[in-house]
């Protein structure tokens, strides 16, 4: 068990990217057209692992981030890199934060929506420096932003019930228990 | 002292390989590397497996509400089936005319749609943010499947295929188009002789149209008139639907005439498609081999 969990968790993020993929395709109805929503369950769960799992002195959610980003930016984008640099650059910077804040309920949540925006912006910005798309600033945060942000934080609160008293639990299996 | 450097170390060494990734992907490049086809495909078939519930309970839901309308559209149906019957009819007189004014000409190939293998596929997953237009299918190389194909569905065009793995491939769609993968169009006019052309140059985002641009001035364009492929550019076959006139307007230098298209195709809604073999050898096939 205790060797297992980390593919366990490496498990349950390839189905999550791979369900990006697919939710992608699907139009949720009762939305207006011009609404996108983009998935990062990859992101988040993610993040919950590093909330939740990770220790002091561990990188499991920064080396897992490094792989599925990768297979991120391989499958659903031309250009390689921009995803591992946000995933993994925000998922640093939540761990820095972690060592002064408490793992508890609001904490997650408020940093599944700053995480999430911090995301979506920071990948907006690499795709127009590098020139993907020409969207204005005005258009994306109407369009992209707000739906995706709210789409994500109920996703992360899913996440949240699943996983995090799981995520707790394997911590102490992985890390503390000796047998 | 030596922790912090090192962090710095580590940040400069990223940033380095993020540029050079970068670099590396945005050069101009048709053949995938062995990890990305292999990353590709493994993605690709767990994703099958993954869709499989997911598009059952789509079909579904579709279903259901399909059903409320199925005694109107059966009505419409059948009184559609009789004009098919005299259609079908015309064509096969038409061909039959087609083939002898062939044969009268001694030209065997001709560069239209009946001349093209279909490959049938369906859509796997979507870009899953929406920047870039791709959709992944599940055909690839092996099944014929290779890069610049187009891509269409009952309705119209859709887009091509960009890049091929052994068992998927990536579709750039329509509003995913810019000024280097324009097509070539012609608008049909009905009772004209000459049909005008164009060029498909590019997507309006907010208007969720396509533009395109006229070879020269042309008075006759009108809104309703249908846009077709030309075949010329080598890329894309004769006789593609790609969509309807919305509205026509002068550019800035009131030389030639930009018109907004709307594609026919439903680029959100997107579930199987079919794989357009262009048979004839292309412009660019044929250079390439006279330098090889």
């Amino acid at each position: 068990m205790k060797r297992m969990i980390p593919f366990l968790i490496a498990l349950i993020c390839f189905i999550l990217v791979i369900l990006e993929g697919t939710l992608a395709q699907i139009n949720p109805p009762f939305v207006k057209d011009e609404w996108v929503f983009v998935s990062h369950f990859l992101f988040l769960f993610l993040l919950y692992v590093t909330i939740f799992f990770e220790k002091e002195s561990t990188y499991y959610a920064i080396s897992l981030s490094i792989i599925f980003s990768l297979i991120i930016d391989i499958v659903y984008t031309d250009v390689i890199g921009v995803y591992i640099f946000a995933h993994t650059a925000v998922l640093y910077a939540v761990r820095g934060l972690m060592k002064v804040l408490q793992s508890n309920f609001l904490i997650a949540l408020l940093m599944t929506i700053v995480g999430v925006v911090a995301t979506d912006i920071l990948i907006f910005f690499l795709y127009n420096v590098i020139q993907v798309h020409v969207d204005s600033w005005d258009l994306y945060w109407k369009h992209r932003l707000i739906p995706t942000s709210i789409w994500n934080s109920l996703f992360g609160l899913l996440i949240y019930l699943i996983f995090a008293k799981k995520l707790t639990k394997w911590s102490y299996i992985k890390f503390e228990r000796s047998d | 002292m030596f922790y912090k450097k090192r962090r710095l170390f580590i940040l400069m060494i990223s940033l380095i390989i993020i540029v050079g990734l970068i670099g590396f992907s945005l050069r101009e490049r048709t053949n995938l590397t062995i990890i990305e086809d292999f990353i590709h495909d493994s993605v690709g078939w767990a994703q099958e497996v993954i869709n499989m519930p997911i598009a059952f309970t789509t079909n579904v839901a579709g279903n259901i509400k399909e059903i409320r309308n199925v005694y109107r559209e059966n009505q419409q149906l059948k009184s559609s089936l009789d004009e098919i019957r005299q259609l079908e009819y015309e064509n096969q007189e038409l061909t039959k005319e087609i083939d002898e004014l062939k044969e009268l000409l001694d030209k065997s190939e001709s560069d239209f749609l009946q001349n093209f293998d279909a490959i049938q596929a369906s859509v796997m997953a979507r870009s899953k943010d929406q920047w870039f237009k791709q959709i992944t299918i599940n055909k690839g190389t092996q099944h014929g499947v290779e890069p610049n194909m187009s891509v269409v569905t009952g309705k119209g065009m859709i887009g091509k295929v960009q890049t091929s793995s052994p068992f998927t491939s990536t579709v750039l769609l329509l509003n995913g188009f810019d000024r280097t993968n324009r097509i070539s169009v012609n608008i049909y006019k009905g009772d004209k002789e000459t049909d005008n052309s164009g060029f498909i140059v590019g997507y309006d985002e907010e208007t969720e149209l396509l533009l395109l641009e006229m070879n020269d001035n042309d008075k006759d364009l009108k809104e309703g008139q249908y846009v077709f492929s030309s075949g010329l550019g080598g890329v894309f076959p004769k006789g593609l639907e790609i969509g309807e006139v919305v509205d026509v307007e002068a550019d800035r230098y009131e030389l030639t005439s930009i018109a907004h298209v709307r594609p026919s195709a439903d680029l959100t809604d997107l579930n199987h498609v079919i794989v357009i073999d262009r048979s004839m050898t292309t412009v660019d096939e044929q250079t390439e081999e006279e330098e090889s």
